[in-house]
């Protein structure tokens, strides 16, 4: 009588505030075209609520322009990316559920996010300060509700490959194993394809201009010259270190170069390789156009300015070169 | 404490019924991991009891293999009982039976009011460090009367000495311990053990297959690890014939880096053995390889090569001969 | 009147010129040599720096062994216990070059100098020769006087002096010279068609290859240009000549060196000299063919040729590494292309400085006015784009790249950078120095009308010429200004002004090496991070587990786990590994930046790498993503044995207050000092820039070294009268 009586009672509760069946939510998934579920203040306590014989990764994140998180947007495709993968290989849920000789008995698993401004409610209960923030949440047969708050596991975010990191960490929570599928990206096929062919069409056609082009040695050299310049004068290092173009200071004042031998901002390069352009080019200058002038006094003007150039510009290097610092002592003119 | 650590000395401590420890050896003893019960405790079992004593005996109270006590049968124990810590170096002697505990004389016994319960209770434990001092801890003095425990206390009896090792490279037997080694060479490892009887060094046999003499051919793992095998007794600093010759040999791992000869022969009630020596094994030097013909594979190219010499020959020559020919030839 | 009977003082005008041109070259020797001797006059005679110490330590073995046991070193006191077959893993020309001039100068001269004095001397010795091979290479692209202005430049451009100021005994001392070398054999025999010039670039190959990893340049270099070279349309037989002979001799001559074995036929890295080499076969039989066939024959064999050989090629190349045969490029060739590759997959890579992009300062500091002048010299060979000059502009671009990703390949900038401007300087000079030309007049011109003094052409010739000489006297100053004051530093020894302005000599390495020469067994191993393994190999003359040689990731991520981790865990790799000795680098009392809690988190990177469940990077941060080491330090990093060494009884200095770390600009608390209980300290040195601790043998009772340790304390042990029951896991 007893017994009965409390069979009646926990089914009731767990249709009030237990989880969802393993089955419906696979139904879900199956008529979903999203796979990654949507997580929100109307249904999170009905899916979070125990029990729940299932495995549960969810992504608490906001993707929105109001909330700048940059972390976000990077690990959301990653997330769905693992989501969909993990739907492709097992598009009926997994089907051998034989605990034998596994660590963990094999229950299905089911990937949700959480956008924070459809679900303020959802994120007050977590009392969350900072996102994204993934979760897992075990099977567990505890019903009631809140119980998720002490059984979920926090993802963490370590330097490295998320997409990899991540399949990592679930699997060896859940002891599935998870393969990651890369779609293609068709627009990207598309759009090389059609590069592909009308370039070819515009090879076909003009192929004698472009070969005349390609014999002349102009562009070869004016693209050796800018590449060397651009070279020598720290692209790469911005490239790599993905250093900032300026520095603005909360005063309107602007930072244009910055102290140390091995640090620099995008805009010196910019600088730099035009006095280096310049300088180069005013050596050239002396050195072929000059001779070419036959009237002695124009050419000792000529020389005079370029050579004025010359030097203001060589000073000016120092006078940058000095702003970097380490001590150095030379200059020609005081610029700063 | 410094007496054991660092002078090797010898202490035999005994419990009594009555008996109290002194503070500064009941810590001494806590430190090495033996915790005899305080005042007042006794050592009850009323199981194996007779005319109000415990009476021990082999089966319920003797720690088999322990070399020291052979047979504990119909002897009356009046005294403590200890609880020892997972120091490898402790060998209890002595334990209680699983019926036995250490609890206050007419005292209620529970799990909280009891020193020892069952078996992880111990009456008479010994203790060997590493520097072969020793340590043994009595219950009661009704166990001094196996003089084997006082003699090993005392380094009387159970004292090994490792009188020599030696390794030789089996092609070059006359450089001994070489330093060097190569792969895949065979090594020869010779130990000569003796052991102390009444004073006198005599060659030392092991007793039973647990016993062997075990050495590790090692680089962060051992590579080989062999029983040594005993040959025969042979000379030693000590005189002629005192010390008992245990030999293997085996092939070096073809494997180069710096190894170790390894023996570490630690058994209950005898003192320990432990040697390292670290030799280098070096790879095949530049002119150790096989060469030209011995490589079946080369011979392929051998031959492809004078191939190539003798068709360049004889395109020289129908160069210069035949070609010049068909060229006159044309001309006329 | 020709020319070759000019004389002056009854001297033809060509001996004069050969006389001054060797005046030149010895003086321009001589400032090379001597613009690097600033640090053996500051401090001493000593090998600089970690790499150095290894190449100084195996030429100590090369003279007092032979040839052949040189070769087949097997090295059991490095990576203790795995030891490193040394003789076939290093590039052996450095230490050949200086033990044959000990012998020589020994044998021939009976001047029994010290091993050491020539290992520090060599590097300025070769610069000398490396300004004369410049000289040659330069005449080659214009004329004798762009070969002296580029050797005077390459010998004073301190991007080259970095590499070379005498003790720093490393391959790149003699690389450089060689480098040079075989690129003006490679040009003359371009030029010439020469067997016996490409020979000789297959010599100094050779030569390179066994003195320096970066000899995979040149395999890339020479075939590029003879690859740009056919496409320009520009393939003859002279080209032909050369290649052929130069890659036959030169491959052959590379692969007898052990430590390159048969990695310029399994390598990708050298298969695009195989490939030319291919392509300049197909090209002669296709010229060939062209000369005897019609013309439309002959380009339908060539369409279908062409696209048979190219797909052969590709699918030959991806089935060849697919299938193991080729090796994928190596790691440090990859990051010079993918920049993030290494900061992703090879922490070891990442973490050598030397492997830092380069910012313009650097290149400026490094060739001062050389750099903008560089591009006008590029411009130049683009006016005249003969073969040579085709050669010149891709290095000059393709260095340019390698060395605005890498640091250390401003290097193999220097040389190229110095030889354009020194084209473009002497054009420049070539226009305005011959003032001779304005006084005298052409045949038509004679007897017309005379000419006026030409005072404007004068003028505008001298306001250049000044204002050229003024930056070179410039160029000058910033050279030995940069020298004196960036790349004469010993690297083991420091020096700091006092506040009087007096020089003040730091010399704790040297110190601490010294005591464990002294004082701990000869075959005592120490433990350290590995950027300290060859000094202590070469100065302390101890076992190590690691040094500078990288080979084993698995064996450094060992050590850094060590490092990384609570002294129970490094314990048990203490006893694993035998470790003796553990020396750590602190620089926190002093203010020395080098040291290792800076280097930690490579260490703990790096060991997290291998095992990804122990170690984890973010655990050594803050909740706030800080790196700190105050009282805010997290758990991970205040347990870590790296801490402990590091701030052990550093606040005592202090007395009571927090100590003052001067590198971090943080304190560290007074109140909670680090325990060690495994290890014991047994030297510091005068400015704790060195700790050396000595781990502690198993206790003799069995009980664990932290308990022993509490045992030993003073007070430790109270009079505890209430005796309890002690809880005991149970007994196994």
């Amino acid at each position: 009588m007893h017994l009965q009586l409390f069979l009646v009672v926990s089914a009731l509760w767990t249709l009030v505030l237990g989880g969802l069946t393993d089955d419906q939510l696979l139904n879900i998934v199956k008529n979903n075209k999203n796979k990654l579920l949507n997580l929100n203040d109307e249904n999170y306590e009905a899916i979070l609520n125990g029990p729940r014989d299932y495995h549960i990764v969810a992504m608490f994140t906001s993707e929105s322009s109001h909330i700048n998180c940059v972390l976000c947007r990077e690990i959301g495709p990653e997330f769905e990316l693992v989501a969909n993968s993990w739907y492709q290989d097992h598009p009926e849920g997994i089907t051998d559920f034989d605990p034998e000789g596994k660590d963990i008995a094999p229950k299905n698993v089911y990937f949700f996010k959480a956008e924070y401004l459809e679900s303020k409610n959802l994120f007050g209960t977590f009392q969350l300060n900072s996102i994204p923030k993934i979760f897992y949440f075990k099977p567990s047969d505890k019903a009631g509700p809140n119980n998720y708050q002490s059984e979920k596991l926090e993802y963490q975010f370590f330097q490295g490959d998320h997409k990899s990191l991540m399949i990592q960490w679930l699997s060896v929570l859940t002891g599935h194993h998870y393969n990651l599928h890369i779609p293609i990206d068709k627009t990207k096929v598309i759009t090389n394809v059609v590069w592909v062919v009308s370039s070819l069409i515009v090879i076909k056609k003009f192929h004698k201009n472009i070969f005349a082009v390609l014999r002349s040695r102009i562009p070869w050299s004016v693209l050796s010259i800018i590449a060397t310049l651009f070279f020598i004068t720290g692209y790469m290092f911005n490239q790599i270190r993905g250093t900032p173009y300026v520095i603005d200071h909360d005063n309107g004042k602007v930072d244009y170069f910055t102290k140390g031998q091995q640090n620099q901002l995008g805009v010196e390069t910019q600088i730099m390789s035009f006095i280096y352009g310049a300088l180069g080019l005013l050596v050239v200058v002396l050195i072929k156009k000059v001779p070419e002038i036959k009237h002695d006094t124009v050419a000792l003007i000529l020389v005079s300015v370029v050579s004025t150039l010359i030097f203001l510009l060589f000073s000016l290097i120092l006078a940058i070169f000095g702003l970097k610092g380490m001590g150095f002592p030379y200059k020609f003119i005081n610029f700063f | 404490m410094k007496f054991v650590n660092h002078f090797g000395g010898n202490v035999i401590s005994i419990g009594g019924e009555k008996s109290v420890l002194p503070n500064g050896i009941r810590s001494f003893l806590n430190e090495l991991g033996i915790y005899p019960s305080p005042k007042n405790f006794n050592y009850l079992d009323h199981f194996n009891t007779k005319d109000g004593s415990v009476v021990l005996s082999s089966e319920n109270n003797l720690v088999p293999g322990n070399r020291l006590v052979e047979s504990l049968d119909n002897v009356k124990y009046h005294g403590n009982g200890a609880l020892i810590s997972n120091n490898e170096l402790i060998f209890p002697i002595v334990k209680s039976s699983s019926t036995g505990y250490t609890g206050k004389a007419g005292e209620q016994v529970d799990s909280s009011t009891a020193w020892t319960l069952g078996e992880q209770g111990f009456l008479a434990v010994g203790l060997q460090a590493l520097n072969n001092a020793r340590v043994a801890w009595l219950g009661s003095s009704e166990l001094l009367q196996f003089e084997h425990i006082y003699k090993w206390a005392f380094q009387k009896q159970g004292v090994l000495k490792l009188q020599y090792v030696e390794h030789y490279n089996t092609k070059n037997e006359t450089a001994q311990n070489p330093h060097l080694y190569r792969i895949n060479d065979d090594v020869v490892y010779t130990i000569g053990v003796s052991e102390s009887v009444d004073g006198e060094w005599v060659p030392y046999q092991i007793a039973s297959d647990d016993d062997q003499l075990q050495v590790s051919f090692k680089l962060l793992d051992p590579y080989q690890r062999l029983n040594l095998v005993s040959v025969g007794p042979s000379d030693s600093p000590d005189g002629p014939a005192t010390a008992q010759t245990y030999r293997v040999n085996f092939t070096v791992p073809d494997h180069h880096g710096v190894f170790t000869f390894e023996l570490d022969y630690k058994r209950v009630g005898l003192s320990y053995l432990q040697d390292k020596r670290v030799v280098t094994v070096r790879h095949l030097a530049n002119d150790e390889f096989k060469r030209s013909w011995d490589i079946t594979n080369s011979w392929l190219y051998i031959v492809s090569v004078a191939i190539v010499i003798a068709a360049w020959f004889l395109f020289v020559i129908s160069y210069i001969y035949v070609g010049n020919t068909n060229y006159q030839k044309k001309n006329v | 009147m020709g020319k070759s009977q000019l004389k002056v003082l009854g001297v033809p005008i060509e001996t004069i010129r050969v006389l001054l041109r060797v005046i030149i070259f010895i003086s321009i020797a001589g400032a090379a040599i001597s613009s690097r001797l600033f640090s053996v006059i500051r401090f001493e005679s000593i090998i600089h720096e970690f790499d150095p110490w290894f190449n100084f330590r195996a030429t100590k073995y090369l003279v007092s062994h032979s040839f052949y046991e040189f070769l087949n070193w097997f090295d059991d006191r490095t990576w203790y216990p795995l030891g490193r077959v040394t003789g076939g893993t290093l590039y052996p020309g450095l230490m050949v070059t200086s033990g044959a001039i000990w012998h020589i100068l020994r044998d021939w001269f009976s001047m029994p100098v010290d091993i050491r004095n020539i290992c520090v001397m060599l590097a300025p010795a070769f610069s000398g020769l490396t300004a004369i091979a410049t000289y040659f290479f330069t005449k080659e692209m214009k004329d004798s006087n762009a070969g002296l202005l580029a050797a005077i430049f390459m010998g004073i451009a301190p991007g080259y002096i970095s590499r070379s100021v005498a003790g720093s005994y490393d391959n790149e001392a003699i690389a450089i010279t060689l480098l040079m070398a075989t690129f003006y054999f490679w040009i003359k025999a371009m030029k010439l068609g020469s067997v016996f010039y490409a020979t000789w670039t297959a010599l100094f190959y050779f030569y390179m290859v066994s003195a320096w990893g970066g000899y995979v340049f040149i395999t890339n270099l020479i075939p590029l240009h003879v690859f740009v070279l056919i496409l320009m349309g520009r393939y003859n037989k002279k080209l032909y000549t050369a290649y052929t002979t130069w890659y036959a001799l030169g491959t052959l001559a590379s692969m007898q060196i052990p430590f390159v074995g048969f990695l310029p036929i399994r390598s990708n890295d050298h298969m695009a000299a195989l490939g030319v080499f291919g392509l300049l076969q197909l090209v002669g039989v296709g010229n060939y063919v062209k000369a005897q066939v019609p013309s439309r024959q002959f380009k339908s064999f060539l369409v279908v040729s062409l696209t048979l050989v190219f797909l052969l090629g590709i699918g030959g190349l991806f089935g060849l590494t697919a299938m193991g045969w080729i090796a994928p490029w190596t790691g440090r060739f990859y990051s010079l292309w993918d920049t993030s590759y290494a900061k992703i997959h090879i922490p070891i890579i990442a973490s050598v400085s030397e492997h830092q992009p380069t910012a313009w300062p650097a290149f400026f500091f490094d060739t001062s006015m050389l750099i903008w002048l560089f591009p006008a010299g590029i411009y130049m060979c683009f006016q005249e784009l003969r073969d040579e000059h085709v050669f010149v502009i891709i290095y000059g671009v393709l260095c340019s790249y390698f060395a605005g990703v890498m640091v250390r390949l401003m290097l193999t900038l220097t040389p190229i950078v110095c030889v354009s401007a020194a084209i473009a300087l002497s054009k420049l000079f070539d226009v305005y120095l011959n003032i001779v030309d304005l006084f005298t007049t052409t045949e038509e011109e004679k007897g017309k009308k005379p000419k006026a003094f030409p005072a404007a052409a004068l003028i505008s010739r001298v306001v250049v010429l000044l204002s050229f000489a003024f930056y070179l006297f410039y160029f000058v100053l910033h050279c030995t200004w940069v020298t004196s004051n960036a790349y004469s530093s010993p690297s083991v020894v420091l020096a700091t002004n006092n506040p009087d302005g007096s020089q003040h000599i730091i010399d704790d390495y040297r110190e601490a090496y010294y005591w464990l020469r002294m004082n701990t067994p000869e075959d005592a191993k120490v433990m350290a991070w590995w950027d300290y393994g060859y000094q202590i190999g070469g100065m302390a003359d101890r076992t190590t587990l690691v040094d500078n040689n990288t080979w084993n990731n698995t064996h450094i991520a060992t050590v850094g786990k060590a490092m990384a981790s609570p002294e129970e865990v490094s314990y048990k790799i203490f006893r694993q590994h035998d470790v003796d000795y553990v020396l750590i680098i602190f620089g926190g009392l002093l203010g020395y930046s080098g040291d290792d809690i800076n280097k930690f988190l490579w260490m703990v990177r790096i060991a997290e790498g291998i095992w990804p469940d122990e170690i984890h990077e973010r655990d050594y941060f803050t909740e706030r993503g800080e790196y700190k080491v105050d009282k805010d330090a997290s758990k991970a990093m205040k347990e870590s044995l790296m801490y402990k060494l590091s701030y052990y009884r550093f606040a005592e200095l202090y007395g009571g207050r927090d100590g003052a770390d001067r590198v971090r600009n943080q304190q560290i608390p007074a109140n909670d000092p680090p325990q060690l209980s495994t290890v014991e300290e047994v030297f510091t040195s005068e400015n704790w820039i060195v700790r050396i601790y000595k781990v502690k043998d198993l206790d003799n009772v069995g009980r664990d070294l932290k308990q022993a340790t509490a045992f030993e304390q003073p007070g430790a042990s109270k009079k505890n009268r209430s005796i309890k029951k002690p809880k005991l896991d149970i007994r196994i």
